[in-house]
């Protein structure tokens, strides 16, 4: 696999190819590197940085190349940080629970925001694994290129705890050389 | 490269066991009833519940805590183990094989049961621990360890399609080389989480679900664990073993429509039967029977025939959901359905569509009574996730070499 692009996000800095492109919340990123997608404020917050991951790596890819792509995501946590705010919301008798929060109680929503947004009809995938794995992620994301041969795969880790406590390490692989231009 | 599935293990509403299932679906009787087992406030709404207690089951499977507080695990464990045993296969066979299973609930029956107590000043320290046994992952490893030793374990969560999903990903497994041998499918307890958030999104229908009835009106959901064996030709043929049916075709695409809705031309349903049926190079006229997704919403049932009417036009083969037989069985509906797919090609029946009443539209006419036929060599099976996660499943008569 080729790696096109690689990003990685902490409570820290944003690294995109190494290079750090910022520093602050994910908001703060949003801001200054997207800023056109009212729904990211809907989102919850694995979801909003999953998205602003693939913002950085899909910016320059065109839309015909993008349709094609596959999603395979990994993370520890599933969903925890909002099944447990979703949880709160029905622990009382007189429960009013919130259907938008409700909706972001499944890991891989995040693959499907970050689909409708660029678009993407591929293979999607979401895998919880125990702890990172490097060599599983490898092994699972090679598997991909074997059935559905996607014109790229925007794959890798997107674990969120809490704020000062997440990680998105993603990157673009293609198969071979490919023109995406 | 031909994959095969050589065993089958299944718990569900309609009952503990691949032959009791057949049984089930052969009389036509449904496993949707009253809540039991779940202590819910809820028990207005049906479910396809397991109808044992987690005692049972427990005692069924001689295991002990944590297990026996642990619904997923025990579903999980039920099912896994008669697949094992299905496919004859030894304990020197499962080193080298892989565990994959799909779930979204988990542990969250324990979570439910110790959220509170577990920051409460008395009971902090241990029921605290309870809430390890939340995560998806761990919930996998414990049905695993429960069944044998396997070599690789993974958990797919990619909710309504998570069966299906580690289906594919267990082929791609075999295919890419990693191991022969690999057991897939799903196990997901019914939950307050799933019923109180399914009720929040307002798709639980109080009445038995009717799918692809002009007059639906949602979902019952359901319970259970089911797992397929899947086996590389080479495989086969050096344990001797009698494949079931082929797996020919699969394929997952994304909606990329709307994090819980479907889209109203099915633009994802369509494109996961296209591939798959071009991974299976089959044409659309081989197919024999379509084992709907059809979990009985408005626009689950629209947008999946609008998918079948893009495909077929107005000769849609034989198709039924058999969510009016096990409720919705959320992650584990892809692999509960694939064993159902493959008891009607075995024993040549096409499941009804129970409930069923009044046409969506002229074509969309589902199979109702218990249509005997002699020969189905082609199924498809959907699962469609929130998410816009859609996953076709092809089976296929065997034709060893």
């Amino acid at each position: 696999m080729n790696t096109v692009s690689h990003v990685i996000i902490t409570p820290e800095e944003t690294l995109l190819d190494g290079k750090c492109i910022f520093r602050g919340s994910i908001t703060g990123l949003y801001r200054e590197f997207a800023g056109d997608y009212p729904k990211f404020f809907k989102m919850d917050s694995l979801c909003r940085l999953g998205f602003m991951a693939a913002e950085l790596l899909l910016k320059n890819i065109p839309a015909p190349i993008r349709e094609n792509a596959a999603i395979v995501l990994f993370n520890r946590n599933g969903s925890l940080i909002t099944d447990r705010n979703y949880q709160k919301t029905i622990s009382d008798d007189n429960y009013f629970p919130s259907p938008a929060l409700f909706v972001y109680t499944l890991a891989n929503i995040v693959t499907g925001e970050i689909a409708i947004r660029n678009k993407i009809y591929g293979e999607s995938s979401f895998y919880i694994l125990d702890e990172y794995n490097a060599a599983q992620i490898e092994d699972i994301s090679a598997s991909v290129f074997i059935t559905s041969s996607p014109s790229l795969l925007l794959t890798g880790w997107v674990d969120y705890n809490d704020e000062t406590d997440y990680l998105a390490d993603m990157k673009l692989v293609t198969d071979k050389e490919t023109d995406l231009r | 490269m031909k994959i095969f599935v050589t065993g089958t293990g299944i718990i569900s509403a309609l009952g503990t066991g691949t032959e009791a299932t057949l049984q089930s679906l052969l009389s036509g009787e449904s496993g949707i009833d009253v809540i039991r087992h779940l202590s819910t406030g809820h028990k207005e709404f049906p479910a396809g519940e397991v109808a044992l207690s987690n005692e049972d089951i427990a005692g069924m499977l001689g295991v002990g805590y944590p297990e026996n507080g642990l619904r997923t695990v025990l579903l999980g464990i039920t099912a896994a183990r008669e697949a094992v045993s299905s496919a004859s296969l030894a304990d020197t066979d499962l080193k080298d094989a892989a565990f994959v299973s799909g779930t979204t609930v988990g542990g969250m029956d324990k979570t439910e049961k110790y959220f509170k107590s577990a920051f409460d000043a008395e009971s902090k320290t241990e029921d605290s621990l309870e809430l390890k046994y939340n995560d998806c992952g761990y919930s996998s490893a414990m049905i695993a360890d429960n069944t044998g030793c396997f070599g690789m374990v993974t958990t797919t969560s990619t909710a309504c399609s998570s069966a299906a999903n580690a289906i594919i990903f267990g082929a791609n497994l075999i295919k890419s080389g990693v191991t022969d041998i690999v057991v897939a499918g799903g196990a997901e307890a019914l939950t307050k989480f799933h019923l109180n958030g399914f009720n929040t999104l307002m798709i639980l229908d109080m009445d038995t679900c009717r799918p692809f009835d002009r007059d639906r009106a949602g979902i019952n959901l359901g319970e259970g664990a089911a797992y397929i064996v899947l086996e590389s030709e080479e495989s086969v043929k050096r344990r001797n073993v009698r494949p079931v049916a082929e797996l020919s075709g699969y394929a997952n695409t994304c909606d990329a429509f709307h994090q819980t809705a479907t889209s109203e031309n099915g633009e994802g349903a369509y494109l996961a039967m296209r591939k798959a049926m071009d991974m299976a190079r089959l044409s659309p006229g081989d197919i024999d029977y379509v084992n709907a997704h059809g979990t009985g919403t408005p626009n689950n049932d629209a947008s999946e025939l609008a998918a079948m009417e893009r495909i077929w036009g107005t000769q849609i083969p034989a198709f039924s959901s058999t969510k009016a037989f096990t409720g919705h069985t959320t992650s584990a509906s892809g692999s509960i359905e694939t064993v159902i797919c493959l008891l009607a090609m075995q024993h040549g029946f096409i499941p009804p569509n129970l409930g069923w009443r009044i046409p969506i539209n002229e074509g969309g006419i589902p199979i109702t009574g218990t249509d005997k036929r002699k020969d189905i060599r082609n199924i498809i099976n959907n699962s469609f996730g929130f998410g816009g996660n859609d996953s076709s499943l092809i089976f296929s008569k065997c034709q060893l070499h």
